[in-house]
């Protein structure tokens, strides 16, 4: 049970600083409304990267999850216009997220297509889609039942906090106590000795999709209810927002590498700048640039080996 | 002999992958508690043959009997159920997972249809102390050396019962003292009755452990003969099918000038104070364990790393600092590590070889076909390329012309100065004397020749001179008459025997 502790403690780091600066700068942010809304930003996009570091893990990558996340959208929405129950809406959302990864994991394991091309082309189809189904319309006027999830709270905390808790809780059990969930760690650090085990690859990378896809449809009944409606164009530019929660903590987009409080810390920075900006008085057209940039310093600190390079930089070389 | 019973018996296999027959009639027979020496040059069929064992791949015909059991289809659980556990030449652990995971993938422990990790955890300390390691389980697997992931190999093996131990090349990256310990519990797991098929190219190696030697040759199992019968004749003229005349003609070779000059040269804890030379057309191996800083000082060399102190001089002026200036100024080094550092597998050979010379072949940038082929064509002729085409993809050769590619690409750029790291590693023995005379023959020609060697067969017969590294530092420096065990006792304790 290895765990990349440089990130979590890379990442912990940060945190320190962030809030020692913030106390100093911007006191207002420490209020409990502030914490709660950080919270709820954090709840989709923290579980849908936990989808994501699963496929990171195998060693493959998903960036159709934007798409996925309006195809689920869309089916909440109609399923909960049509008055049913709340939980055949859920059922349905969820079972939508598993077929489109299902089709995505067979697609890169059967055809064997590289998965940043595949799941790009699958992205553009399932957008192209939806648009025919939705005829590119919005859809609003949820009915009460449904809205309770993302808007209601209970003990003055949000739902969606609580489901977010109990998926992560869920997802570590699995990837730390069960054998397929181990099976997703050996298969990205090595197929072929993977495959020796006897340990079968593509099953687990199918399976691997499959889990993304079922917690992006967890997340989507949580994003439709929370805003009450979906647009078409809804979770466009997702996959970066998960992919770099991953990566920012810990995963290894080759494989074999992350865990999920890394993740949740990185799901946690990534939803949050946006909140961090505005306390800081930067303006917030600058939160794509500085989340690319946060990506970018974490993934090159946790890939420097800092010792060599203080041997490099401190000796070496030739001294006339 | 009779009364011995059969671990593992395999009845007429064949196997072909295309129409490339490479297993026809394959009779091989393991015994409870031996340890069988597999051999044969790359492409006898040796690897195909422990995979179809280990269930890996299945064979087209024939049977697979396993402690007395014929099996059907085989798979790598399957075959590790019946107690088969084999340790790959490419290692197959997990880089990013810890020690005890790797001990454990595909046969994790389950408590109530959980995993155990406590459970796993005492069963890997027990299997480390059998073996009399230190290896922290919760280690991450890439932060090992070789010869620990080795023993992790090793230690796999044990957590199945292994009753058959497959290896392949195990001793390929071990130090000699690494390699004892290996021999030890080799012998260890013999005693407990455990048969192991074990497949080098080392020759000391297999008379030194096995009871028994089998010979492969195109696909057929040539003979068996038990160790202490069995000469080193009789083994590499069945690998080869033909008498190899095993000594090389050390010609008088005219040495000339000083081309490398290294002088106290110094690293950190690395090495220190190396000072060394090379003349023109000499070849000086670099002799030593694995470990002793030998291919460190190469790097310093060719400007792969930097040194804290000393000078070198090539023709009299400093090296560069740079890789780069350093090609330019007519040293060029081929790697020890083919697969990764030397040969593009797949692009084509013809593409390989030309690669380093692209800048002085290509006018303004722009490349010019007619002279690459004349320059390809010149290496095919002259390395002796078999197949003798360079159309192929690289990694499509044979581990012995692998090497002569990458030899091919360097020479392309016209060096005065070749660095050889360990030339000869995990090839054949027929392709390493083609790859000895290639080098003698460069010497000839007036080349400097630097080679970093293992092999103490290889060194004896190739050095004109053998400058032997202990612990960092220079132990010594002996002609190339010298014999075997004056450079070992140098290597091993600094002194002579």
């Amino acid at each position: 049970m290895y765990k990349n502790r440089k990130a979590i403690k890379a990442l912990l780091v940060f945190y320190v600083v962030i809030l020692g600066v913030m106390i100093v700068k911007a006191p207002a942010f420490f209020s409990f409304e502030n914490a709660i809304d950080i919270l709820l930003n954090t709840s989709t996009t923290a579980i849908a990267a936990l989808g994501m570091l699963c496929v990171l893990l195998v060693g493959d990558i998903d960036v159709s999850v934007g798409a996925v996340l309006a195809a689920c959208c869309t089916m909440t929405g109609i399923l909960a216009k049509a008055q049913l129950p709340l939980a055949a809406v859920i059922m349905g959302a969820v079972a939508v997220g598993a077929l489109l990864g299902l089709i995505n994991g067979v697609v890169v394991t059967v055809l064997k297509l590289d998965a940043i091309v595949a799941t790009l082309g699958l992205l553009s189809i399932y957008r192209g889609l939806l648009i025919i189904i939705t005829k590119g319309s919005w859809i609003n006027g949820l009915p009460e039942n449904v809205l309770k999830i993302g808007q209601g709270r209970w003990l003055n905390i949000p739902i969606p906090v609580y489901i977010t808790v109990v998926v992560a809780l869920i997802m570590w059990f699995i990837l730390n106590h069960t054998e397929w969930g181990r099976n997703f760690y050996a298969v990205g650090s090595n197929q072929d000795s993977a495959r020796l085990s006897g340990i079968n690859v593509r099953l687990t990378r199918i399976a691997a999709f499959v889990v993304c896809g079922v917690l992006v449809g967890a997340a989507a009944v949580i994003y439709t209810t929370r805003f009450g409606g979906i647009q078409s164009n809804t979770g466009k530019g997702w996959e970066m927002t998960l992919i770099s929660s991953a990566v920012v903590g810990g995963a290894s987009t080759i494989g074999g590498e992350g865990d999920v409080s890394g993740v949740f810390l990185g799901a946690l920075l990534v939803s949050a700048l946006g909140t961090l900006l505005v306390f800081f008085g930067v303006d917030a057209l600058w939160e794509q640039a500085v989340q690319g940039l946060i990506i970018f310093i974490s993934v090159a600190s946790y890939a420097v080996d800092f010792k060599k390079l203080k041997l490099r930089l401190s000796g070496g070389g030739e001294k006339e | 002999m009779t009364e011995q019973s059969f671990a593992l018996k395999t009845k007429d296999v064949y196997k072909s992958f295309g129409g490339n027959h490479v297993l026809k009639g394959i009779d091989f027979e393991l015994y409870e508690g031996e340890v069988q020496a597999l051999l044969g040059i790359n492409g006898a069929g040796k690897s195909t043959l422990i995979k179809i064992i280990s269930g890996a791949l299945g064979q087209d015909r024939g049977e697979v009997v396993i402690g007395g059991q014929t099996t059907k289809n085989l798979t790598p659980s399957k075959a590790q159920a019946l107690g088969i556990a084999t340790i790959y030449q490419e290692t197959s652990l997990y880089p990013k997972l810890s020690v005890l995971e790797n001990l454990f993938v595909g046969k994790r422990m389950k408590k109530r249809g959980l995993l155990d990790w406590k459970g796993m955890e005492e069963v890997s300390k027990e299997i480390f102390k059998r073996l009399g390691v230190d290896i922290n389980p919760y280690e991450k697997m890439e932060n090992l050396g070789k010869a620990s992931a080795q023993l992790v190999e090793i230690a796999k093996a044990l957590t199945i019962n292994a009753k058959i131990l497959i290896m392949d090349e195990p001793t390929s990256s071990l130090s000699k003292q690494e390699t004892e310990r290996l021999f030890e519990i080799v012998r260890m797991l013999k005693a407990e009755g455990t048969s192991i098929i074990y497949i080098s190219h080392r020759m000391e190696e297999i008379f030194q452990i096995t009871d028994r030697v089998t010979v492969m040759r195109d696909g057929k199992i040539i003979g068996t003969k038990k160790t202490k019968e069995a000469t080193t004749e009789w083994i590499t003229r069945s690998m080869l099918g033909k008498e190899v005349n095993n000594s090389l003609e050390k010609s008088r070779r005219h040495v000339g000038e000083i081309l490398l000059d290294v002088q106290n040269l110094s690293s950190g804890n690395l090495f220190r104070n190396i000072s060394f030379q090379v003349h023109r057309g000499e070849i000086v191996v670099l002799s030593g364990l694995v470990g002793a800083g030998r291919t460190e000082v190469m790097r310093a060399v060719f400007g792969i790393d930097g040194f804290d102190s000393g000078k070198i001089f090539f023709k009299g002026a400093p090296v560069k600092r740079h890789t780069w200036d350093v090609i330019k100024q007519g040293i060029v080094m081929v790697p020890e590590d083919r697969g990764r550092q030397g040969l593009v597998k797949e692009i084509s050979a013809a593409e390989n070889m030309v690669m380093a010379a692209l800048p002085e072949i290509s006018r303004m940038g722009i490349r010019n076909r007619d002279k690459e082929k004349e320059y390809v064509e010149a290496q095919v002729k002259g390395l002796l390329l078999n197949p003798p085409a360079a159309g192929l993809d690289g990694g499509a050769y044979s581990g012995g012309n692998q090497q002569k590619i990458v030899i091919g690409k360097w020479l392309n750029t016209h060096p005065e100065l070749l660095i050889l790291d360990e030339p000869t590693c995990g090839v054949d023995v027929g392709a390493k004397m083609e790859i000895y005379k290639l080098i003698v023959s460069l010497a000839e020609e007036g080349k400097g020749i630097l080679i970093v060697s293992s092999d103490i067969e290889e060194t004896e017969m190739i050095a004109d001179r053998i400058v032997i590294m202990r612990q960092g530092m220079i132990a010594g420096e002996l002609s190339g008459e010298a014999d075997k065990n004056a450079i070992l006792g140098l290597a091993l304790a600094g002194k002579e025997e």
